[in-house]
This record gives C-alpha cells, sequence and structure tokens, in this order.
C-alpha cells in the first residue's frame, strides 16, 4: 500500500469530520490553536541518552493570552508544543519494521480515537494553501515539550493553519481523556 | 461505578448533528465550585457551586507495543532536522 492508501484508510475511520477540523491563521496569535512548521523542540536520543536539539512540525497547546507577549507577566517565554509526525513518515518508518497489516490496523485504531496517546491530525485542506503534511500527521500525546516564544516572533517557526473550533474540541478531548481520567490506583487520602 | 449505555447528539461542526450511543460510566456525582476565569482579585475570589456529574466514556482501548512505541520515535526523528545532538559534559 502507499501512503494515500493509508491516508484514505485513516480518514475512512476517522470519528470526526476531517473537512471542518482547519482554518486559515491568518490574524490569529501563537497559542491560538496553530500547527507549525520550523519549530525548534528537544527530542531524546536513545543512544546518546541525552536530548538533541532538532526542527520540525509542531502543535502549539499553551493559551494565547498566556504567552502575548504585550502583558509584562512573568512566565510567558514558553509554550508548551506537541511535535507532529507526518504521516508518510511514519508510515515508511512502520511498514519497514513491522509490516502493512499491523499498520493498518493501528491506524484504524489511533483514526478512531481508540489508542489514548495518539491522535491522527487529518491533511490540512490545500484550499487554505498549505502543501505541508498532505496526509496528515500524528500527534504523540506522551511528547509534550516546551518551546520558546522567540522562536515564533523572529525565528524560523512559521504558522500553517489553525485548528477551527471543531478541531480544538476534539483534541481537547482527546487531551483530557489522555492526562486527566480518574488514576487507576487508590491515591492516600488525605483531609 | 454504575455504567449506562447513552444515547446523545454531538454537532459534528459541519452545521448537521451525529447520533451515537456510547457506553459511560459514573465517576462522581457531587457539588462544583466552578471558578470564574478571573480578570481581577475580586473575580478570582468568586466561584460559582452547582451540582455535577462526572462520566467518562467506556471504550476499548488499543495498546502500542514496545516495538511500536520505538517507531514513533524514528518516525518523528526521521521527520525533522537535527540542529545539535546532545554531549555528555563531565
Amino acid at each position: 500500500m502507499d501512503v494515500e492508501e493509508y491516508k484514505e484508510l485513516a480518514l475512512s475511520n476517522f470519528d470526526s469530520n476531517p473537512g471542518a477540523f482547519y482554518g486559515t491563521a491568518a490574524g490569529l496569535s501563537l497559542g491560538a490553536g496553530l500547527i507549525y512548521r520550523g519549530v525548534i523542540f528537544p527530542l531524546f536520543n536513545r543512544e546518546a541518552r541525552l536530548f538533541d536539539t532538532v526542527q520540525g512540525f509542531a502543535y502549539v497547546l499553551t493559551h494565547e493570552c498566556d504567552v502575548d507577549q504585550n502583558n509584562d507577566r512573568h512566565f510567558n517565554d514558553l509554550v508548551v508544543v506537541c511535535p507532529l509526525i507526518p504521516l508518510l513518515d511514519f508510515v515508511e518508518e512502520y511498514e519497514n519494521r513491522i509490516g502493512e497489516a499491523d499498520l493498518r490496523n493501528l491506524l484504524v485504531s489511533v483514526a478512531r480515537n481508540d489508542v489514548y496517546r495518539v491522535f491522527f491530525l487529518p491533511p490540512p485542506p490545500s484550499l487554505l494553501g498549505i502543501f505541508d503534511l498532505p496526509h496528515g500527521a500524528l500527534m504523540y500525546l506522551n511528547h509534550l515539550c516546551s518551546a520558546h516564544v522567540s522562536v515564533f516572533a523572529d525565528g524560523p517557526a512559521e504558522a500553517l493553519c489553525a485548528l477551527s473550533n471543531h478541531g480544538l474540541d476534539r483534541l481537547d478531548w482527546k487531551l483530557q481523556n489522555l492526562f486527566f481520567r480518574p488514576k487507576a490506583e487508590v491515591l492516600p487520602r488525605l483531609t | 461505578m454504575a455504567q449506562a449505555s447513552v444515547a446523545f447528539r454531538y454537532f459534528d461542526g459541519s452545521g448537521a448533528f451525529d447520533c451515537f450511543r456510547r457506553d459511560f460510566r459514573l465517576q462522581k456525582v457531587g457539588f462544583t465550585r466552578v471558578p470564574k476565569w478571573a480578570t481581577s482579585v475580586e473575580q478570582a475570589n468568586t466561584v460559582s457551586v452547582g451540582a455535577s456529574i462526572l462520566l467518562t466514556e467506556v471504550r476499548p482501548a488499543r495498546y502500542l507495543s514496545r516495538e511500536e512505541q520505538s517507531v514513533f520515535d524514528a518516525a518523528l526523528r526521521r521527520s525533522v532536522k537535527v540542529l545539535s545532538s546532545g554531549k555528555r559534559q563531565i
């Protein structure tokens, strides 16, 4: 199977409306649901057991009010980002290492949101003039990390598009389900 | 905890409602103290109180194997440009 077919497989199982997922980034501030290319973030190097500094696609989670540089506030210099894995890169890596049948199975589960830690982002519409991520991307939600605001202001990061209110609803639900579901173990009860 | 199948409608963003029936588990029933989003100290001290029901959706989870997890790492690495590699400081 080629990546187009995997994309179609994911979209046909996507538990949301991919056509209503994005809007233009024009006029929106850092933190207003934007997806960027060229974001600088840390990536753990398993061999060196240290973090590398890398540049790639990412979604910014931090609320725009918390990083508005016009507000004279403390703690507004970092944003929480989630790196995006282009579907093409994921497909090539997975198919080579594990195989087609398992990849089909995984993509169906991811698109249906049966995998808690992974979120499928459908491809941004070319109607918006966005040609990056043409097959969509995966967000590995345990990979949240920080990036500095200077990367976005005058730095190399460039906004591609924004999630729509519908897209943001779905992602927020996913994040809430992953991070805020009740703990399975009994916590110490203090009163 | 009680579990029930609940039918509900979800506005899917395209101007239409989708209908679902999904399983939910009742986690908690109680009163909630809802802080208002504050723009002043006075507002920050204002709270409203309401009844709440916390439901969590019961869905079959698909877990990732270790090998699959390592694919995510390798695929992300494939998609990025490495600007600097961490060197161990002694």
